[in-house]
């Protein structure tokens, strides 16, 4: 059997709605019962032990400080300090939804509660002021995108799980490519807000400038901790998102006083939902591997991508390839099935693989956004009440501008690696 | 990044007032289960992060037992996760389909995904008498009871495919109701 007829097996079965989870696991027992001397009972424990990890327990509590940052109140003040800051140039809100995207991305590490969080107070905003509700989507979306790239980011902590690498490092090498994505976003939308005449909000007085920073002083001291815990080397990355998690929690109950007991079950349903989906698949995904790996599908892939003998050849190819898988699968399926196929091609053309890991990242958060298939598509579609296609049209400057980081950091590492390297040198 | 019951009609939970008895106190079993486990990781998880940086002398057990409570959240929440329909599936097809085709469709996906689930559910349970009695190191807590999250799960998640299925097999042609993730029709069981 070659290695493409589990890839062939694998998106049937996922065309087909069976849960990708359960593709994987199904194409591993599958492929047992098709003349392997191995015992099934292998699947089980490989999927058990797949979803066992110390690091990958940072994931539920980055989950956790997200919605309650939303539950909380702390999302509000937030945004009350970027409308402050960018909200009296030509195109006011969509800047206060990127600048908000930029700082929440240094808490929460998760898209999906970024955009909620954000979407579901800023677009009804925007369509008040006339904006059209595409565009509000479409801005919120893609700037939700930077969440994971700005530490500290789930799909992060997963591949570096996935391919042992040091997850400090990778939060560092995120930092400048999210600013970068946050910049790009704000240029674009102020060029479309000025073709538009999207209104600007009103200059703030300095009165009103220190309140909302007296206001969200307390919020922005938990960057500060979990990042600068983490990078220190003080906390390990999931001691870092509970200290998080609490921080939001203190936050929210005792000095805000937003956060309410009944709002508590609403974020422990989104924190179990959320973590379960994605470790499920973290889980399917190591019996999938070996399946992968005693066929020797990635010294197979690796003769594939033989021809490419530089490595910008290479990371062009492979971004292209993911940028197309993004359109039609979920960002985390992709960077599980796909991270340790292809970790061993790159690290023998000589490529860092704290590089690789924010490109790939970065690479598969643009497939959030990119129809059909993108969970923040999803989300901001029906906050703003339009359809797909509106969406996708809107979408389709800001999308270029995330590409545009994507190939700058592509063919520029140092856009990567200069600050975890100032950091981690020994 | 993760799922979540994003762009899909999200069935609320609860909301199938004919539900029988025996699925409501299985629905609020599991969540009062996995919501006190939520809790006990938050609480375990914190207790290490203050032992070691405020009394500087970390308990050996905490990393244990949080790993513990995390392996069973996720396997008792993935059962979890069929209610609400947030299974991450790609749904592109299911959801260009004219009803009919999409039932049968549907019911092809359930089909395969219970004989997924089944099968590891019977090899979960079939792992735990291998297992035997061996124990965690710091608690001595015998893994079985770790390791039986996975058939546990899987079992409960079975039980749940096989009433979607039964659903759309007597449910009439959906009406043109946009469906997701799971059965859209809620099975009159």
């Amino acid at each position: 059997m070659t290695v493409a007829w589990f890839f062939i097996a694998l998106l049937c079965l996922m065309a087909l709605n069976v849960p990708v989870a359960f593709c994987m696991a199904g194409v591993a027992i599958g492929y047992i019962l098709l003349g392997s001397s191995v015992p099934l009972e292998l699947v089980v424990q490989r999927m058990i032990s797949g979803a066992d990890s110390f690091v990958l327990l940072a994931i539920p509590f980055f989950l956790l400080a997200g919605s309650l940052m939303n539950a909380g109140g702390v999302t509000q003040r937030l945004m009350g300090l970027a409308r402050a800051l960018v909200g009296h140039i030509t195109g006011g809100l969509s800047h206060v939804t990127v600048v908000t995207n930029m700082i929440m991305a240094g808490m929460s590490g998760s898209a999906v509660a970024d955009c909620t969080g954000t979407g579901s107070i800023l677009i009804p905003a925007m369509v008040r002021e006339r904006y059209s509700p595409a565009f509000a989507a479409a801005i919120t979306a893609t700037a939700a995108t930077i969440g994971p790239i700005i530490p500290p980011s789930i799909p992060m902590v997963i591949y570096a799980a996935i391919v042992n690498t040091s997850v400090g490092r990778m939060f560092a090498g995120g930092f400048i490519p999210g600013v970068l994505m946050g910049l790009f976003l704000i240029a674009i939308g102020y060029v479309i807000s000025r073709r538009r005449g999207y209104p600007r909000e009103a200059r703030p007085t300095w009165r009103a400038f220190l309140v909302s920073l007296k206001e969200s002083l307390l919020a922005l001291f938990m960057p500060v901790i979990v990042l600068g815990g983490i990078l220190l080397g003080v906390f390990t990355p999931t001691e870092a998102a509970v200290v998080a998690a609490l921080y939001a929690f203190a936050l929210g109950a005792f000095v805000y006083r937003e956060l309410k007991p009944r709002q508590l079950i609403g974020v422990a349903q989104e924190v179990i939902i959320g973590t379960a989906s994605v470790i499920l698949i973290l889980g399917a995904a190591s019996p999938f591997g070996w399946v992968l790996a005693s066929e020797r599908a990635p010294q197979r892939l690796a003769l594939a991508f033989a021809p490419l003998t530089e490595p910008w050849q290479l990371l062009l190819a492979i971004n292209i390839l993911l940028l197309i898988l993004g359109c039609f699968m979920e960002a985390v399926s992709i960077l599980i099935i796909l991270a340790p196929v292809l970790m061993p091609i790159v690290a023998s053309a000589g490529i860092n693989e704290t590089h690789f890991g924010v490109v790939v990242v970065l690479n598969v958060m643009i497939g959030t956004v990119t129809p059909p298939v993108g969970i923040l598509m999803y989300i901001v579609c029906r906050i703003a009440d339009v359809s797909i296609v509106e969406f996708a049209r809107e979408a389709f400057w800001p999308t270029i501008g995330l590409v545009a980081v994507l190939m700058l950091i592509t063919f520029v590492p140092s856009f990567v690696v200069w600050l975890p390297n100032l950091i981690f040198s020994k | 990044m993760t799922a979540a019951p994003g762009g899909r009609p999200a069935p609320q939970a609860g909301s199938g007032t004919g539900r029988h008895w025996f699925w409501r106190v299985l629905d609020s079993a599991e969540e009062v289960l996995c919501y006190s486990l939520l809790v006990a990781l938050v609480v375990v998880t914190s207790l290490q992060v203050f032992t070691r940086y405020v009394l500087n002398a970390p308990f050996t057990w905490t990393e244990e037992l949080a790993r513990m409570l995390f392996t069973w959240i996720v396997f008792l929440g993935a059962a979890l996760l069929l209610k609400s329909s947030s299974h991450i599936t790609i749904d592109i097809l299911v959801r260009s389909l004219a009803p009919g085709p999409r039932q049968w469709l549907l019911v092809v996906s359930h089909l395969i995904t219970l004989s997924v689930v089944g099968i590891l559910a019977v090899k979960g349970f079939r792992l735990l008498q291998i297992t035997g009695a061996s124990e965690s190191p710091a608690l001595g807590i015998p893994w079985v009871y770790v390791y039986a999250a996975f058939p546990v799960g899987m079992s409960l998640m079975a039980l749940r495919y096989a009433r979607a299925l039964i659903g759309l097999l007597r449910a009439p042609l959906p009406g043109g109701a946009a469906g997701g993730g799971l059965a859209a029709p809620e099975p009159p069981v």
